[in-house]
C-alpha cells in the first residue's frame, strides 16, 4: 500500500495500458466477436448498413445500368470472375438454384440477382453470357452478370464492401465468396454464406415480408 | 565525455556499430516488406517475430548507452509488460493482419508498435518476479502450440489474403518454434539455472 502512495505513476501506467489495450481489442473485434476479416465485415454490416455505391455496370448483353435502378427491390450481389475454376462455379450454381426457386414462388420481380466481375478486362459480355449459361437456361434479366466498366468505381465498391480481390499466384483471383444482400433502400444489410442455401432463402423471405 | 578510457571508447564504438547494424536490419526488413507480407508464414512467422526481436535488441543497446533507463524499466515494469501482451495479442488477430495489408495507417502502426512491444518486454523482463517469468515462458510455448495446432488443423482460412496451405505451413512453423523454445528453456533449466 505504501508503494501505491509513493509512486502512483507506475500503477497509473498499468491502468492506462490496460484500459487502452482492452478498448482497442474490443473495437478491433466488435466486442470480442469477430477475429477474422470476413467475420468482422459480416458483423459490421449487420450493425451498420453500408450504402451501395453508385457505379456503371455492363451486363452479359452489353447493356449499361447502375444498381441504383433497383431501389425498391431486393438485390443479391456476389463477386465472381468467369475464368474461376472452382469457387465461382459454386457461386453460379447457387444463383441458378435461387433463380429457379424465385420463379417458382413468383418472386422474380421482387428480387434481382447480380454477379459482379472481379476481372472486368477479360470478362467481356461474351464471357459473362457464357458464364451465366452454365447455370441457367433463362435469358431474362432476373440474373445479370456484369462487369464494372473501367474507371467506373468498381474498386471503390470492393473497398466499401470489404471484398478482397488479389492474384492468387496461379493465374487466378483470390476473393471472398459470399452473397451480399442489398435492401430496398439500396443498403448492404447482410452478408450471407453461400454454403448455407436454406439460410439464404430464409433471409430473403424474411426481408421480403418485412417491407 | 569525462575520464574516458580506451575501454570506454571501444565499448561505445561497439554500441555505435550495433546501432548501425540495427538500422540496417530494419531497413532490410522494409526492403523485403512486399515479400515478407506476401505470405502468412513469412508475415506472422518471420516478420512479426523479427520486429519484436528487433525492438528487444534495441532495448539492450539503449540500456548500454543510457543505463538510467533500467531504473525506468523497473519502475514501470507491469505497465510495460501489459503493453507487450496487448501489442502481441492484437497483432496476432487474423483480422488486423489482413487489415494491415490494406490500410496504410495500420501498416505504419504495425511497423512501429511491434518493435515497441519487444523494447517494453526487454526493459521490464529482468525486474519481473521469477514465478511470473516462468509462467510467461510456459504461456508463450503453450500459445505457440495452440496456434500451431489450430492453423494446421483448421479447415477454413483465417486470413482472407492468404491460402489454406500457407496457413498450414505457418502452423507447422509455430510448432517448430515451440519445440525449439521449449528445448532451449529445458536446457537452461537443467544446465544454467542450477549454477547461478
Amino acid at each position: 500500500m505504501n508503494d501505491l502512495f509513493k509512486a502512483p505513476w507506475p500503477w497509473l501506467m498499468s491502468v492506462i495500458v490496460l484500459v487502452v489495450g482492452s478498448t482497442l481489442a474490443w473495437h478491433a473485434t466488435l466486442g470480442f466477436k469477430a477475429f477474422t476479416w470476413e467475420s468482422y465485415r459480416r458483423l459490421y454490416v449487420l450493425k451498420q448498413p453500408i450504402d451501395m455505391p453508385d457505379l456503371q455496370l455492363q451486363d452479359q448483353d452489353g447493356r449499361l445500368f447502375t444498381p441504383a435502378e433497383y431501389k425498391g427491390k431486393l438485390v443479391l450481389v456476389n463477386f465472381v470472375y468467369t475464368r474461376c475454376p472452382g469457387l465461382c462455379t459454386f457461386s453460379g450454381s447457387v444463383y441458378g438454384r435461387l433463380l429457379k426457386a424465385l420463379a417458382h414462388d413468383n418472386r422474380r420481380d421482387q428480387v434481382q440477382l447480380l454477379s459482379i466481375s472481379l476481372d472486368p478486362v477479360y470478362d467481356t459480355p461474351v464471357h459473362l453470357r457464357e458464364y451465366r449459361s452454365r447455370f441457367t437456361r433463362a435469358t431474362n434479366a432476373a440474373w445479370r452478370v456484369a462487369r464494372p466498366l473501367p474507371a467506373q468505381g468498381g474498386v471503390n465498391l470492393l473497398a466499401q464492401f470489404g471484398v478482397i480481390s488479389i492474384p492468387d499466384g496461379l493465374g487466378g483471383i483470390k476473393h471472398n465468396a459470399a452473397i451480399h444482400l442489398i435492401d430496398r433502400k439500396g443498403r448492404l444489410v447482410q452478408i450471407l454464406d453461400e454454403n448455407d442455401y436454406a439460410n439464404i432463402l430464409r433471409v430473403v423471405n424474411e426481408e421480403l415480408k418485412s417491407g | 565525455m569525462k575520464n574516458s578510457s580506451l575501454v570506454d571508447e571501444l565499448a561505445l564504438s561497439s554500441v555505435k556499430r550495433a546501432q548501425m547494424l540495427l538500422v540496417l536490419v530494419y531497413g532490410s526488413l522494409l526492403e523485403f516488406r512486399a515479400w515478407l507480407e506476401s505470405g502468412m508464414t513469412t508475415h506472422m512467422g518471420v516478420l512479426i517475430p523479427s520486429l519484436i526481436i528487433w525492438g528487444g535488441c534495441g532495448s539492450l543497446l539503449l540500456l548500454r548507452a543510457r543505463p538510467w533507463v533500467a531504473e525506468w524499466g523497473r519502475r514501470y515494469r507491469y505497465g510495460l509488460l501489459w503493453f507487450t501482451l496487448f501489442g502481441i495479442m492484437l497483432w496476432m488477430l487474423p483480422r488486423l493482419l489482413d487489415a494491415s495489408l490494406y490500410a496504410p495507417a495500420l501498416s505504419v502502426l504495425k511497423w512501429l508498435t511491434l518493435p515497441l512491444t519487444g523494447m517494453a518486454l526487454v526493459l521490464s523482463w529482468r525486474h519481473l518476479p521469477w514465478l511470473l517469468r516462468a509462467f510467461l515462458h510456459l504461456e508463450a510455448i503453450a500459445t505457440l502450440l495452440r496456434l500451431g495446432w489450430l492453423y494446421m488443423a483448421a479447415p477454413q482460412e483465417y486470413c482472407i489474403s492468404y491460402g489454406i496451405d500457407d496457413q498450414q505451413h505457418l502452423g507447422y512453423l509455430l510448432l517448430v518454434y515451440a519445440a525449439v523454445y521449449g528445448g532451449v528453456l529445458g536446457l537452461r533449466v537443467m544446465f544454467v539455472a542450477n549454477k547461478t
